[in-house]
């Protein structure tokens, strides 16, 4: 039995440290640990909420409305909730500067998964056609995973993306804006596949539609985005629950690990930490150590511990993002319908744009418009509040957003480093992106065929109000200390096994060395079970 | 506080032709602490007395703001109240549903409404392009991201 100290409770922590605890290993877990407060009204929907809240204003704005989007303010259609602000709280003396990327981290239990949309797609053996590994290694880990989490599917046109495993979930019932776009696609899928490579299907969550491993079947309350209160969409720490029940397990929060001590021939003899209690440093031993923190966070422990044995300022190149581009559209056969506040806020379709390389294979995930903060979209349009609003409430029935995103490959040029500071043995993280060239052309072009496979399903995509995020925005970040299947610095082998240090290993994103166009936190977590299987 | 409870009530009205209650005058004043709104040129503190005189005045004044004066004080009084009014027990049901009644109904009423923008808009460019021109200052701001395609 060996002792595991996995740094960060995200979703390759809990899944890396429940592998171990199932087989026998001691597991300490140190974690900043920032929490969310528990949902008000859990019975309560999207509407109910603002009647029973006793200061609703208060509660969606923020005390002092900092969720109130001002004119000129360029934010996404749908901004973080104050009740997510826990997700990128970040602790004193932090600090970093960066060039060309909007970076977010996240110190809390659960990590950026905290924020996300449920979104999970394997990787196909030709999204792995850089890694060391193939689909048939994730595959395993894959189903294990979807046992865990539970996972709402259906087989469709997209499976030829993303392999449907037969331990998934039915699906989610639609809204009736998603079910007419699915049922114009059937009517006009040859052209869509043919002409444009456009296919479309249901997508698929981590959104359980039937009571699954304690957690209740999504009640369609409409307060995804503000945090789901029924726990029916996944989050890590339903997973750090099921550790706790393990008698091997310890979790410590309220930690902020700085780095770790190693000997001459680099061998790892501790974390070192800072208790955010009383601010006393912390000193955390095992066998072997494991870096979940996350790409930005994990990177920045790895470089800090070189600098402080080496005086060595040390840069992790590679890092990538997908960037996401958001396109609101209407359907005009909606127009003039119900709205649907109470259902379930994220998105029901999912669309695959094939190409020539299919490394440049485009995903998207469909949302039609249910409850949501409308002031940013009414006074986004090209008239006054009043007619706005009478436009607005006329065709919402009929408003949704594509969110495609661009895969991203490792450069060089794009790295984290860190920058001593002057008079104090911190550092500050710095990070530097640079976006490939040839990446305005493939913005412009994903979105030209958005909007045509948008169009053939009888939706418009009105000029002007398509919304390119800055880079960062996309939250997928990866790439900095690379599988690889040559020993080479600063990457790790294709077991998640530092080549630099021989009782490390890194299981978070840090470790993809190609960033697929679909979401990767499935694969994240697929691939911390199989790391935690060969660990063991 | 009366002042401003007036203007809380005025632009209730126009934003959902609905009443204002205690909360949301409460909420509206409590923002106003908050918000420095610009108003550093003539037209912007023209456009504020347009619109605290409601109606036909207001909408005017909120059509050309949204055009040339984007972050004038009154639309920015607007938008903060807009977002009060989604999450106010009184009034968020308004804002947060739909005017149902099918496609053509939508259509024609979408029709409409634009055709009083028109008016409105008229109407605003006549009231305020002129003074707005003497300051110098008249130009259309755009406001939305860039679409790349």
């Amino acid at each position: 039995m060996k002792h595991f100290i996995v740094v960060g409770s995200g979703p390759t922590g809990v899944h890396f440290a429940l592998t171990l605890l199932k087989r026998g290993h001691r597991v300490t877990m140190l974690d900043t640990g920032h929490r969310r407060t528990e949902p008000a009204f859990p019975d309560a929907s999207f509407d109910q909420l603002k009647d029973q809240l006793p200061d609703p204003v208060s509660w969606f704005l923020g005390p002092q409305f900092d969720a109130i989007v001002l004119p000129g303010t360029r934010e996404s259609f749908y901004a973080f909730p104050p009740s997510k602000n826990f997700v990128f709280a970040t602790p004193r003396g932090f600090s970093f500067s960066s060039t060309n990327m909007q970076p977010r981290f996240s110190f809390a239990q659960g990590g950026l998964a905290e924020s996300w949309t449920g979104g999970v797609y394997p990787y196909t053996d030709t999204d792995l056609v850089d890694y060391p590994i193939g689909y048939a290694d994730l595959k395993p880990a894959y189903q294990e995973i979807a046992r865990r989490i539970g996972i709402s599917a259906e087989r469709d046109d997209l499976e030829q993306f993303m392999p449907f495993e037969a331990d998934y979930l039915d699906p989610l019932p639609l809204d009736a804006h998603s079910s007419h776009l699915l049922s114009v696609y059937a009517r006009r899928r040859k052209i869509l596949n043919r002409a444009f490579g456009a296919y479309i299907g249901r997508s698929r969550v981590a959104t359980i539609s039937r009571d699954y491993a304690g957690r209740k079947a999504c009640n369609q309350c409409g307060r995804c985005l503000l945090g789901c209160p029924t726990r029916s969409i996944y989050s890590p720490t339903s997973t750090l629950s099921e550790c706790l029940g393990y008698t091997n397990f310890e979790y410590r929060p309220g930690v902020l690990v700085t780095d770790f001590s190693y000997t001459d021939d680099h061998r790892l003899t501790g974390f070192g930490a800072v208790s955010l209690e009383d601010g006393s440093r912390l000193e955390f031993r095992g066998d072997e150590y494991v870096l979940a923190a996350g790409t930005l966070l994990s990177a920045k422990i790895l470089l800090d511990s070189v600098y402080r044995k080496t005086g060595q300022v040390e840069s992790l190149t590679g890092l990538m993002d997908n960037r996401m581009i958001h396109l609101p559209f209407l359907t005009l056969a909606m127009v003039g319908g119900e709205s649907a506040n109470a259902k379930y806020q994220f998105h029901h379709l999912a669309l695959g744009l094939v190409a020539r390389d299919p490394r440049d294979y485009l995903h998207g995930q469909i949302t039609t418009l249910k409850g949501a903060s409308v002031h940013p979209i009414l006074q986004s349009m090209p008239v006054n509040l009043r007619s706005a609003v009478g436009i607005f409430r006329t065709i919402r029935s009929g408003l949704g957003l594509a969110n495609v995103s661009l895969s991203d490959r490792r450069r060089p040029e794009s790295r984290i480093t860190i920058e001593p500071m002057r008079g104090s043995a911190e550092t500050k993280l710095v990070i530097d992106y640079h976006a490939d060239s040839t990446e305005p052309q493939r913005i412009a072009r994903a979105i030209r065929r958005t909007k045509r496979a948008l169009s053939l399903l009888g939706a418009i995509v009105p000029p002007g109000l398509t919304r390119v995020l800055p880079a960062g925005g996309g939250i997928h970040y990866a790439g900095t200390i690379p599988m690889s299947a040559a020993k080479q610095r600063f990457a790790c082998s294709k077991d998640c096994r530092s080549h630099d240090f021989r009782n490390l290993l890194i299981v978070d994103g840090s470790t993809l060395p190609f960033l697929p166009s679909k979401n990767h936190t499935f694969t994240l977590m697929a691939n911390a079970v199989r790391a935690a299987e060969h660990a063991s | 506080m009366s002042e401003q409870f007036t203007e809380c009530d005025t632009f209730t009205f126009y934003l959902c032709a609905l009443t204002a209650d205690e909360y949301i005058r409460r909420k509206y004043a409590e923002a106003q602490m908050l918000f420095t709104a610009d108003q550093a040129e003539p037209i912007d503190r023209v456009l504020l007395e347009a619109g605290r005189r409601g109606g036909l005045h207001l909408g005017s004044a909120d059509a050309y703001a949204r055009l040339f004066r984007p972050r004038t004080a009154l639309r920015q009084k607007l938008i903060v109240l807009l977002a009060i009014l989604e999450n106010a027990p009184a009034t968020h049901r308004y804002l947060n549903s739909a005017a149902s009644g099918g496609v053509v109904v939508g259509l024609f009423r979408i029709a409409r409404l634009l055709a009083g923008t028109m008016m409105v808009f008229a109407l605003g460019l006549l009231r305020f392009g002129p003074r707005h021109l003497l300051a110098g200052r008249v130009a259309p701001v755009h406001v939305q991201a860039t679409d790349p395609s």
